[in-house]
């Protein structure tokens, strides 16, 4: 064996070399399972799910019928071979990590059927295809298992309000598809001809490109035919929006990695430090008999690179291990299968290795800079240490009442207090840094549901409600008063930091009920006036004003001209007539607008909608009212909206994600703690001689335990105490840089966010004291004293 | 009274068994001042182990009082070393990142305002009320083993064991360190183990050690009865 190997240091300390290897496999390990984990959840469903694009494209109108010019020029083109009329509607298929992805159940003619199913590259296997005018469905088994139906199960609005939302009326799995791409195919004829549907469904052209011409057909309905009137859907835009959700991803995942980045080469920079200092005389001994600096840096430079190749390799393979179990017990179950080898999440984990070499290095040449070989042969002291007694010296101590605190010895060591309160802290707030944002993103936007406080809602699910219906719920005791509306979303308001366009409702009513509603909510004008009956006005709530940059006077719906990025597309135009004023406190905020009911009564164009009911109860009867209409009028054919139903809605989803993300975090939280406890396990050993001489003084090794847990719980303590002023610091700037500009808000004191920074100090705790105790189980302050220690 | 009847202290070498300790005996009285002498090997750190509860005979007993060793838990041994013994090693063994006075209050039984001026004084007794505040490594060798002997004394001991105390130090440095711990026999019993028999000359008793064993024992009655006919 070459002695000078790089290799010969990490034989002769195998514990140490692979407590470091561990340590950067572990890193590793866990970041390639976030951002894997993450992806698989929350992307790459996107495009498994809709795939089928890359097969052939959609194109339909904004609203209405599809301009038979626009059908006219795709067929005229010579790359099309097929333009085929379809009509869809759109369900939610929920992955395995709860996370629910809009899908296409496409509306196909008879005659059309086998086309589609050729260029797919999709059979049936199971069961028979969809008769023309039934309710048919047939399905790719995948999203059948998704969704977790057989043949012979209905898809119903009633089992899953939101993900089914558009279902009006149920549909029967008749057939299961199997091929290269997830389709679901109903009748075309059935959509078409049921009343419920007419509204719901999207009626447009399917367009399959000649082989080999699929890219020139994409261009085309990209760059010719798109238009804000027309929209397609093709595998190049899935592409862009695919590309776009990851780079959101990215956005969030970049700081993570950096945050992990830093604190795991902090924690080897410190062991490395340790190390470094107790080899000293070798270094000094290697310099004396010539060789170089230079080489000397080179050597402990590759020794690291050694340890960071084989920890990296390590932590590669320990993900891609977990990433196939967790592919094979949960995401294959459900339907979404994945490759656990992530080639797009190695640039997020390579730079750990990168930044470990990159400080060794850097440390390395600052030390040896300095190194005085004949300092360390004669007195086994290298510079640092000299620094080290002269900034003692100048830093003149005062003695302490209370030397054995928990404190004294990282008052004494701050480097080292430095590096574990630094690392902690960024461990904490890595393992936070989600749940951060989608708390204040959820807190955010429960405005949304504010204007349900004081009304519930009965809509009508494709038909008009049924008389009787409406006269059972006046006739309700706990009824003050019910107001016919039509309830639209002429508007979305944005909600930070990377959350979608939510619509923001308005209630089409009589000026009369508005007035009524206006002094019921407590509303005021801010600017302007109520809508006019009859006319195309509508009054908007000061935050979505402000969120959008709206003003009276201003025209929405404008279909060239939209008055933000993806506002809904509306009949006709609306002048914004008058602006309500900003809630007092925030969390009373009512994001309703209100238009006159009259207007889209009488509009030509289709503003008309099925009459729903805005409900408000007898003082003190809004639980009795909502509890009688969530059982005994929601129903297939009507929907009931209360405070309540909505806000478990909201909670459903927000926990389901937060499920998601703890199980991610947690990962982190894991490498977190054992890379800190495993830090501070070696500064505990590197004090093997304060600890036996403390022992052979009579303190036993509970005390001693017990005082290297109260200096762990100081360096947690402080790390938490630097990670949540962090978090606040960093709250604050969201707040009052990305939230108020956009007219919402968040509640701070929300308590979630700011209980997922405690498992890591607790972690860390647990761990250390565990490894810590189990290390003093073997002190034997004899040995230490004849120096065998 | 510290006894130790029958000590023997065996460890196993590969595969042969060594007795570092070999069926000794002896008592120490109050306020008496005991050294034991010896070849590197002889056994006699090991007996100091013994006999202060570092270590577990595998022989015979060791008894504070009529209390024996033998009967008390992990616990009791621990809190009587830390309440009735003291420590002077080779080494000082002081805390680096700990100031002199702090070294000195951390065997102190209570670490209060109280005991923070007894450590004062204590080292200033011994010479070194202007280096309380000084960092070991601000601290030559001779200061660092006195300020470990003020260590040992912080808490009045009823004995303080004292393993080659002067061992690294010059001879002159080495004297005013056994003065110094020699003048603790008021306050109670003194044991050190030493090669040097010239430390050893204010000894009530002399313990000579060869092989694990006591080859002879003299009181100072018997060394000055000696010295005088040589």
């Amino acid at each position: 064996m070459n002695p000078l190997s790089p290799l010969s240091y990490h034989r002769r300390h195998k514990r140490q070399s692979l407590m470091l290897t561990a340590l950067l496999a572990l890193a590793v390990m866990g970041l390639y399972l976030v951002l894997g984990v993450l992806l698989e959840t929350f992307i790459t469903p996107l495009y498994t799910v809709n795939r089928y694009l890359s097969k052939f494209s959609l194109v339909q109108p904004d609203i209405g019928a599809l301009d038979p010019a626009v059908v006219t020029q795709i067929r005229a083109n010579p790359d099309v071979a097929l333009v085929l009329p379809q009509n869809h509607v759109e369900i939610a298929v929920p992955n395995a990590g709860g996370v629910d992805t809009p899908f296409r159940l496409i509306g196909l003619q008879e005659a059309d059927v086998d086309a589609v199913l050729a260029q797919s590259g999709v059979a049936p296997v199971e069961g028979q295809l969809p008769q023309p005018g039934t309710n048919g469905l047939a399905l790719s088994r995948e999203l059948a298992t998704a969704l977790d139906l057989e043949i012979g199960d209905t898809l119903k609005r009633t089992e899953n309000n939101t993900g089914y939302a558009n279902i009006a009326s149920p549909l029967e799995l008749v057939g299961i598809l199997s091929g290269d791409v997830r389709l679901g195919i109903v009748s075309y004829e059935y959509l078409d001809n049921h009343a419920r549907y007419r509204d719901i469904a999207r009626y447009g052209v399917l367009v399959i490109a000649r082989p080999g011409h699929e890219a020139a057909v994409d261009d085309l309905l990209r760059q010719t035919i798109r238009s804000p009137r027309v929209e397609t859907a093709t595998y190049q835009l899935l592409r862009e929006y695919l590309a776009q959700s990851q780079a959101v991803l990215y956005r969030v995942g970049i700081p993570l990695v950096l945050l992990v980045t830093v604190a795991i080469t902090m924690v080897v920079g410190a062991i490395n430090r340790l190390a470094f200092m107790q080899r000293l005389t070798e270094f000094g001994t290697l310099y004396a008999v010539g060789h170089g600096k230079g080489w000397l840096v080179r050597r402990l430079t590759l020794e690291t690179a050694g340890l960071a190749l084989a920890g990296g390799t390590l932590g590669i393979l320990l993900a891609v291990g977990i990433m196939a179990l967790l592919n094979a017990a949960v995401y294959a179950p459900k339907g979404f299968a994945y490759n656990p080898f992530q080639m797009t999440v190695l640039p997020f984990v390579v730079p750990i290795l990168l930044a470990v070499i990159g400080f060794t290095l850097f440390a390395a040449v600052r030390a040896f800079r300095r190194m005085d070989a004949v300092a360390i042969v004669e007195r086994g002291a290298l510079s640092l240490e000299e620094r080290q007694t002269r900034s003692a010296a100048h830093v003149r101590a005062v003695s302490l009442t209370h030397p054995l605190a928990a404190t004294t010895f990282y008052r004494r060591h701050k480097g080292q207090a430095a590096v574990l309160i630094g690392a902690t802290a960024l461990m904490i707030v890595s393992t936070s840094l989600f749940v951060f944002g989608l708390e204040s993103f959820d807190d955010a936007r429960q405005p949304l549901l504010n204007h349900l406080r004081q009304v519930s809602v009965v809509a009508a699910n494709g038909l008009p409600l049924e008389p009787a219906t409406i006269a059972q719920v006046r006739a309700h005791p706990a009824v003050e008063r019910v107001i016919p509306a039509m309830l639209f979303s002429p508007l979305g308001i944005f909600v930070p930091p990377i959350a979608p366009t939510y619509p923001v409702e308005a209630y089409g009513v009589t000026a009369e009920d508005m007035a009524y509603l206006v002094e019921l909510y407590g509303l005021r004008l801010d600017a302007g006036r109520l809508p006019r009956p009859n006319s195309n006005e509508i009054v908007i709530p000061w935050t979505v004003a402000q969120n959008r940059g709206i003003q009276v006077g201003d025209v929405i719906g404008n279909r060239d001209h939209p008055v933000h990025l993806d506002a809904p597309t509306l009949p006709s135009e609306l002048v914004v007539s008058g602006v309500f004023a900003q809630a007092e406190d925030f969390t009373d905020d009512n994001w309703l607008s209100f238009m006159s009911l009259e207007f889209a009564e009488n509009h030509p164009d289709s503003w008309k909608v099925n009459l729903s009911l805005v409900i408000v109860p007898k003082t003190g009867q809004k639980a009795v009212l909502d509890g009688w209409l969530e059982s005994e009028i929601a129903g297939e054919r009507r929907l009931v909206f209360t405070y309540g139903n909505q806000q478990a809605l909201f909670r459903s989803q927000a926990s389901s994600l937060l499920l998601s993300l703890s199980l991610v975090e947690s990962i982190i939280a894991v490498v977190a703690a054992l890379a800190l406890a495993g830090l501070n396990y070696i500064f505990v050993t590197q004090r093997q001689a304060e600890l036996g001489v403390l022992s052979a003084l009579g303190l036993s090794r509970l005390q001693l335990v017990g005082r290297i847990v109260r200096e762990t719980l100081f360096t947690s303590g402080a790390a938490w105490l630097v990670a949540v002023l962090g978090g606040a610091v960093v709250l604050v700037g969201m707040q009052y840089g990305l939230f108020v500009p956009a007219g919402v808000r968040f509640n701070f004191f929300n308590p979630v966010p700011w209980l997922y920074t405690l498992p890591v100090p607790v972690a860390v705790l647990a761990v250390s004291a565990g490894a810590v105790g189990r290390a003093l189980s073997r002190l034997d302050p004899v040995a230490l004293i004849e120096g065998r220690a | 009274m510290l006894q130790g009847e029958n000590l023997r202290l065996a460890y196993r070498d590969g595969d042969a068994t060594v007795d570092a300790v070999h069926d000794v005996s002896m008592a120490v009285a109050d306020h008496q001042f005991i050294g034991i002498l010896g070849p590197s090997g002889s056994g006699k750190s090991s007996l100091l182990y013994l006999l202060s509860g570092l270590r577990k005979p595998t022989g015979g007993e060791v008894y504070l009082d009529d209390r024996a060793y033998g009967k008390m838990s992990d616990r009791e041994r621990v809190a009587l070393r830390r309440r009735e013994f003291g420590f002077v090693f080779q080494q000082h063994f002081l805390i680096n990142y700990l100031t002199a006075q702090e070294n000195v209050m951390v065997a102190a039984p209570v670490q209060d305002k109280a005991h923070a001026a007894q450590a004062r004084a204590l080292l200033a007794d011994l010479g070194l009320g202007e280096k309380l505040h000084r960092f070991p490594y601000e601290l030559s060798g001779g200061e660092r083993q006195r300020v470990a002997i003020a260590r040992a004394m912080i808490h009045r001991p009823r004995i303080i064991f004292a393993d080659e105390p002067t061992g690294l130090l010059d001879r002159h440095t080495g004297l005013q360190v056994i003065a110094l711990l020699r003048a603790y026999r008021d306050q109670g019993s003194l044991i050190a183990v030493t090669h040097n028999p010239e430390i050893l000359s204010e000894a009530d008793l002399i313990i000579r050690m060869r092989d694990g064993q006591i080859v002879a024992m003299e009181d100072r009655v018997a060394r000055q009865t000696k010295e005088a006919a040589a």
